[in-house]
């Protein structure tokens, strides 16, 4: 057992000296084996270098090959990768000769890359593209984003262009020829403006955010621009669109603007910090707004037009002559008409009727128009800015509150215009009259209903100042009728020399046309205004023939009562005539003033002329006629009475002969009845 | 404006009467100069003079036997002496005629009984200078007594008086289409009175008194008859017109073609406009309404604006414009009203049925004009 354990340990002992040998020899073999290894090494990183150095070598040939294949991106990439070694090994004269190459390259694609930018044809995608190589070259954004916006502006502005073409040739239609360009209507603008202008500033604006996505600040200079350009876009299509005037376009134009105001704020919703929906509005309010002047001022026109045909069917018959002097009035011929037949063939009240229907329609018409405008179908015609605006300051205000001051102001007019003829003031007073009592009442309520309108408007001060105008445009009609009898009545009387008369055979023939005048202003008045009330009569059935015995009682007495005495007598017993009475719409009113003024004046022409015995018999004569014919116009025919008395006293004071012989009241009578 | 007015004066002439003119060359004394107006009888003028301590009237009654008195025109420096129009009538005829006549001195007082009346008396005849014209009106030229305006129908004469009789310097005429006469006339008191006016249906047409020659002219384009009109005292080119419209007109005569202002109140012929000659802010006007009425146009006067009292920077109106009081007094057509050329605050007015009333302003505008606390 020893011995095995001998042997075995001489083995162990044995393979322990093998084991270090073979260690020796490995370590042998290795330490030879270490300098190849190294060689190896150094080998392979020269390799790797030397394939490097090719690269960066090939480098100025690959970009060029890149430039003109207009790989751009490829270069950039090399470009980028070779840089960094480039920027390393600079200070090696090969290499910093071979970095100048890139660089110039570089440089060279930089420029093609903003002049691509400068090209305004250039594709999205190549533009985007070009932006972003910008980037890594390392430009700054800022520039990139002003180079940018202003190449997108470029195109913006051809698209405006266009448009702005249009607006010009809808401005002066004359100009059709001249240019090729075909005048679009209202939708084909806003479809031209929606189809170039709007994708544009929506593209522009998705690519602004892809490109700068990160960049500060450039949302806010992207919407300074877009807002920029916006308005002047805005600024067109309101100038483009309030050129549409004629009434038929409004349905297109309606259209149009639902079209352009839907496609803008579609096309501008996803822009953040944007709003154009108020800025759009605007520009449908600005155009509604002009739609609605231009509507107002067609309504003004028309009413002027409508005053001017009523003033000229009423002056177009008339053949009054100037006021002739007595004896002259029917010099004029027997082919003038007598004034009575020629005027009375006006029917006023026709024609009061119809300028009320046409203001009725025309501002039917006016509210038909525009309530297209208020279509729930639109869309925005639904937003509150818009619709509040619509009904509060255009539907009232510059339709149906200025309609009315217009004609309140026209009408007014008139009664400073001296060259009128009556019978349209009259017309013009009636209608006054109408339009204050019914005509603007019943409108207003059209109106709110037409538009669902729940405020109604306060119609207290246009009602007020219409019945003023009534009333100023009936006064001066009596003012000017009155003068008309007045200078007809004044000049009969003037230009006669009464102290040498002859013996009174018949009634002057100025006296018939006052009573003709007056029958026709009877007429006149009658057809417009009711009757209004008269003072009851006394003895009814008597009063001609009463009107005549008292007119003889009271002027056979002048003669003989002293004179003084005879004034404040006959004073005692009438009421005083009071001129200041102001007219009321009322026909006798009307007849009343105006004889009341007529005979005022004779009254005091009489007062400036002596009378010869035969001058005074005619004025009885005449007076008389007078009396016989006035008393059924007026309100009290005592006035009447009264003053013709006052006539007959005052021709009876400018007598030559006292005491004054009159005319026998039977002679008078047969005289004025054989009229 | 109207609360505490002083009461008018009322008397009453006996026959009807449309002439009224203040005795200018007394400056002492509120009198006034009124004729009558009657066919029938004897006419008489009156020469009235207002007590201003006690408030009654004194009367002068004289006998006028040439006719009826038409117009009045007392001369500007002798109290004695007076223009006139007047009606001579016949046993079938009728004239109208125009004298100078000289009121006789007073023998006794108080005595105004019917026989014992003095009478004028004609000084100077003036037919040959009128002819066939029936006489319009006469007025004496304000600075110059010896010196006056004749108009006769259509004729415009500037007179001289001389010891030999009147003396034509020139004649000029007038006529308007449709107008058989002048219907009135007036000084312009500016410059020496070298410019009259006269007045035919809607026409102003004034004359160089030096020449004879045209000045200028002004319509009224409405054209309404003028009936009266006057000028600014103290206002230069400044000049009122009241007609047949019952309107009040104001004109600068240098842009004649637009009025002013227009004010209509009256309702018949504005027969009677007179500017107040020491505040020209107030005008008077009458007319065959039966109304007088007191204007005040102060924005058009030649004092608009005065200092204020309380602030020195500021310019205070002493008067708005518009009617300061409207006079009921009459019952018939006023033809004349006419300020005392003595006292600026009163006036009188005439109607047809002789009532001559003499007025006041109102205390409250008078203080006002006069700048003092009431």
């Amino acid at each position: 057992m020893r011995v095995d354990f001998k042997s075995m340990e001489e083995e162990m002992d044995q393979l322990a000296e093998s084991m270090s040998s073979i260690t020796r020899f490995s370590n042998q073999i290795s330490e030879k084996l270490r300098s190849r290894r190294q060689e190896v090494a150094s080998l392979s990183a020269t390799h790797s270098t030397l394939q490097k150095l090719e690269c960066v070598l090939e480098l100025p040939d690959r970009l060029k090959e890149s430039v003109q294949e207009e790989e751009y991106t490829k270069a950039i990439h090399h470009w980028n990768k070779a840089n960094a070694s480039l920027k390393y090994y600079r200070d090696m004269p090969s290499f910093a000769g071979i970095q100048e190459d890139c660089e110039e390259i570089i440089c060279l694609i930089q420029h093609k890359l903003e002049q691509r930018l400068q090209d305004p044809d250039v594709s999205a995608e190549q533009l985007s593209e070009s932006v972003r190589l910008l980037q890594e070259l390392g430009n700054p954004a800022d520039n990139l984003i002003q180079t940018f916006l202003a190449h997108e502006a470029v195109k913006l502005d051809k698209s405006l262009e266009v448009l702005r073409a249009q607006v010009h040739l809808c401005q002066d239609p004359t100009k059709v020829n001249a240019d090729s360009v075909v005048l679009m209507d209202s939708l084909e603008f806003i479809d031209e403006a929606c189809n170039g202008f709007v994708p544009i500033l929506a593209d522009t604006a998705t690519l602004f955010y892809q490109l700068f996505a990160d960049h500060q600040g450039g949302e806010v200079i992207l919407n300074d621009w877009i807002t920029e350009h916006l308005e002047e876009y805005l600024n067109i299509v309101k100038t483009r669109l309030s050129l549409d005037k004629e009434e038929r376009e409004s349905v297109i134009l309606v259209r149009a603007l639902d079209r352009f105001y839907k496609k803008l704020s579609a096309a501008t919703r996803n822009l953040p910090g944007l709003d154009t929906c108020q800025a759009s509005l605007n520009v449908v309010l600005a155009v509604t707004e002009a739609c609605v002047d231009a509507t107002a001022a067609n309504m003004e026109a028309e009413l002027r037009e409508n005053v001017l045909a009523a003033r000229q069917a009423i002056a177009a018959p008339r053949t009054r002559m100037p006021p002739p002097a007595e004896g002259a009035v029917n010099s004029g011929g027997g082919a003038v008409a007598p004034p009575g037949a020629a005027t009375s063939g006006i029917n006023l009240i026709e024609m009061v009727n119809s300028l009320q229907d046409q203001i009725v329609d025309s501002l039917k018409t006016a509210l038909g128009r525009l309530k297209m405008f208020t279509d729930p179908e639109l869309t925005f015609s639904v937003k509150s800015g818009f619709r509040s605006r619509f009904s509060r300051d255009l539907i009232w205000n510059s339709i149906f509150f200025k309609q009315f001051w217009f004609i309140r102001d026209t009408c007014h007019k008139f009664t400073g215009d001296v060259t009128v003829p009556p019978a349209l003031l009259l017309l013009l007073s009636r209608t006054c009259l109408d339009l204050h009592v019914s005509t603007i009442p019943f409108l207003a309520t059209y109106t709110q209903d037409e538009f669902g309108l729940s405020e109604s408007p306060n119609l207290s001060k246009i009602c007020t100042s219409m019945a003023s105008t009534s009333q100023l445009l009936l006064e001066r009609y009596v003012q000017v009728e009155s003068g008309d009898l007045s200078v007809l009545l004044g000049k009969s009387v003037e230009a006669r020399d009464w102290l040498s008369s002859v013996e009174p055979r018949s009634v002057r023939a100025v006296m018939k046309r006052i009573v003709e005048d007056v029958n026709l202003i009877d007429s006149q008045v009658g057809q417009l205004y009711e009757e209004g009330n008269k003072k009851p009569r006394s003895g009814e059935s008597t009063r001609r023939l009463g009107g005549a015995s008292r007119a003889r009682s009271v002027f056979s007495n002048y003669g003989n009562l002293d004179s003084s005495l005879a004034t404040n007598i006959q004073k005692l017993f009438s009421e005083r005539i009071d001129f200041f009475t102001p007219v009321k719409p009322t026909k006798v009113s009307v007849l009343t003033l105006i004889i009341k003024l007529g005979l005022k004046t004779l009254l005091e022409c009489v007062r400036l002329k002596t009378f010869s015995k035969y001058g005074l018999q005619q004025i009885q004569v005449d007076c008389h006629y007078l009396q016989l014919h006035l008393w059924k116009f007026v309100q009290d025919e005592d006035v009447v009475h009264h003053l013709l008395d006052e006539i007959m006293y005052s021709a009876v004071l400018r007598s030559l002969h006292q005491p004054p012989v009159l005319m026998e009241a039977s002679v008078v009578e047969v005289i004025c009845d054989k009229v | 404006m109207g609360e505490e007015t002083e009461p008018s004066l009322i008397y009453g002439l006996e026959l009807q009467g449309r002439s009224l003119a203040p005795i200018t060359a007394d400056t002492e004394n509120i009198s006034f100069m009124v004729g009558t107006q009657s066919l029938k009888s004897d006419n008489f003028v009156y020469i009235v003079t207002l007590d201003e301590d006690t408030g009654l009237l004194h009367k002068r009654i004289l006998k006028y036997p040439a006719g009826e008195v038409w117009s009045l025109n007392p001369n500007p420096t002798d109290p004695n002496l007076f223009l006139s129009t007047y009606g001579e009538k016949s046993q079938d005829s009728w004239k109208k005629k125009a004298a100078v006549f000289r009121i006789p001195e007073s023998k006794n007082n108080s005595s105004n009984d019917e026989g014992n009346l003095d009478s004028v008396d004609i000084e100077v005849q003036l037919d040959e200078i009128t002819g066939k014209n029936e006489p319009v009106g006469a007025w004496y030229q304000p600075n110059e007594a010896s010196k006056f305006c004749l108009i006769a129908g259509n004729s415009v004469n500037y007179l001289q008086l001389q010891e030999s009789g009147p003396t034509k310097i020139w004649e000029a005429e007038h006529s308007v289409r449709g107008q058989t006469k002048i219907e009135t006339g007036a000084w312009n008191p500016h410059r020496h009175c070298h410019q009259v006016s006269s007045v035919s249906g809607s026409q102003v047409m004034t004359w160089d008194t030096r020449t004879g020659d045209k000045a200028w002219t002004l319509n009224v384009a409405s054209g309404s008859n003028i009936r009266s009109m006057d000028y600014n005292p103290n206002k230069q080119y400044y000049l009122a017109t009241g007609g047949d419209d019952g309107s009040l007109i104001i004109w600068d005569y240098r842009a004649p073609s637009e009025p002013l202002t227009t004010v209509r109140e009256h309702s018949h012929w504005l027969w009677s406009v007179r500017y107040n000659s020491f505040h020209d802010q107030l005008i008077l006007s009458a007319g065959s309404d039966c109304r007088v009425q007191l204007h005040s146009q102060a924005s058009l006067s030649s004092e608009p604006l005065r200092q204020s009292l309380e602030d020195d920077d500021v310019q205070e109106k002493i008067l708005d414009d518009g009617i300061v009081q409207t006079f009921f007094d009459h019952e018939d057509s006023v033809y004349t009203a006419e300020w005392s050329s003595a006292d600026p605050w009163t006036f009188a007015s005439l109607s047809y049925d002789g009532r001559l009333v003499i007025s006041h302003v109102p205390r409250s505008v008078k203080y006002r004009i006069l700048n003092i606390d009431s």
